[in-house]
């Protein structure tokens, strides 16, 4: 089992007006996390047609990011895009 | 200065990378951004007569109190607005703390308006303690007026957060202050404070009527002695407030009664408009971070930039 890592964390700015939405950007990975592929095909038993494949993707042992603040502030995962995870916290 | 810190974590075996922190600042939210109509009471108000304490852990909620509250006892006040009688004398204060009592007030969205320049908003000559947030005090000769007395044993005997001051009346020779401390060592904090000294024209009222920027009453925040007893004033905290107005519009410096101690002014803005300056202190005072609120011309013909130091 190893490790997750994390290359980068970025904030969008290092100051916000009270209220505003701050963006924590973060760069990371993990070797045991590993990305699926299942097709599904369709197929009538008693004429023996097929459909078109379908294919979907998802993740085993998936990552996500955690974050904690000096000054209690709440920050969430919003969104992920490969190694690229989104988080945000209201400043 | 913040600090977040974010991990990776496996959410099937629970594996967690090691942390990486940013550091970021969230700006002050200076009492500049406080109006007369976004702090105080909302909604519908029940008329009231004036009020007496009568017992410890009282609460008034969303009462229209006209004539005066007597603080007798440690209460609060939600929601509420006090209106003062029409051109009363001297002692008829909006708000009075009773001098011995060591009451404690606390008022939570609430507008003390005083109609008379012959009186005062909220007076407390003594131990009483205020505690004051979203609220809004208009009127009178001063809008507050205070001696604090034995300290608490924490915090301040009164301490007013996201409050507006302002509208303050004059009579011939007054001395009209938006916030008046005259002696006393129990504490004062201002935390978030819009001080607007500025006075009403002879006559209007403050129901009615709101002061020009042309107009400038006395103080902003004033210190002061009495002749008679100059109890020396101690722990000042005047912070991340907008001040405008008045003759120095933050005037720690009392020329009778001995220096002021343990007072910190930081963090706090100032408009362009003065008779003398925006700030004067004493001898060991803390100032730091005291900026203009904005670009422009002083009444005092100085030409100033936001965000640069009063000093």
């Amino acid at each position: 089992m190893a490790a997750p890592t994390i290359t980068s964390a970025t904030l969008n700015k290092s100051t916000f007006a009270p209220g505003e939405t701050m963006i924590l950007t973060v760069v990371g990975a993990d070797a045991d996390e590993e990305l699926i592929e299942i097709t599904l095909t369709v197929r009538n038993q008693t004429s023996g047609a097929s459909g078109v494949p379908v294919v979907v993707t998802t993740i085993l042992d998936e990552l996500q990011a955690v974050a904690t603040d000096s000054e209690s502030r709440t920050w969430t995962q919003i969104a992920r895009t490969g190694a690229t995870f989104v988080l945000t916290g209201i400043a | 200065m913040a600090t977040v810190t974010v991990r990776l974590r496996n959410r099937a075996s629970g594996a967690l990378s090691a942390p990486v922190s940013a550091q970021y600042q969230v700006g002050i939210n200076h009492g500049q951004q406080l109006t007369r109509t976004n702090v105080g009471p909302v909604g519908t108000l029940r008329p009231s007569g004036p009020v007496v304490t009568t017992r410890d852990g009282q609460v008034f909620e969303n009462l229209d109190i006209t004539g005066s509250l007597d603080v007798r006892h440690n209460v609060t006040l939600v929601n509420c607005q006090i209106v003062g009688d029409l051109d009363v004398g001297n002692a008829a204060y909006t708000i009075k703390h009773q001098r011995d009592l060591g009451r404690r007030l606390v008022l939570r969205n609430c507008r003390i308006v005083t109609r008379s320049p012959n009186t005062k908003g909220l007076v407390s000559w003594g131990n009483g303690q205020t505690d004051a947030t979203d609220t809004l005090f208009l009127g009178g000769t001063d809008n507050t007026y205070l001696k604090p007395g034995t300290a608490p044993s924490t915090g301040y005997a009164h301490t007013f957060t996201r409050c507006w001051f302002g509208d303050v009346q004059r009579t011939p020779g007054s001395h009209s202050d938006c916030v008046q401390v005259d002696g006393g060592a129990g504490g004062v904090l201002l935390d978030r404070c819009s001080i607007n000294s500025f006075s009403l024209a002879t006559g209007e009222d403050p129901t009615t009527a709101e002061a020009s920027v042309d107009s400038r009453a006395s103080g902003g925040l004033i210190l002061t002695y009495p002749s008679s007893n100059p109890d020396p004033i101690r722990r000042i905290r005047v912070v991340n407030s907008y001040f405008d107005g008045g003759n120095y519009t933050l005037d720690t410096a009392p020329p009778d009664g001995p220096n002021p101690t343990d007072v910190v002014l930081a963090g706090n803005t100032f408009g362009l408009h003065h008779t003398y300056g925006p700030l004067r202190t004493g001898p060991g005072q803390s100032r730091q971070d005291n900026n203009w609120a904005e670009s422009g011309v002083t009444t005092t013909g100085r030409r100033v930039v936001a965000g640069q130091p009063v000093d």
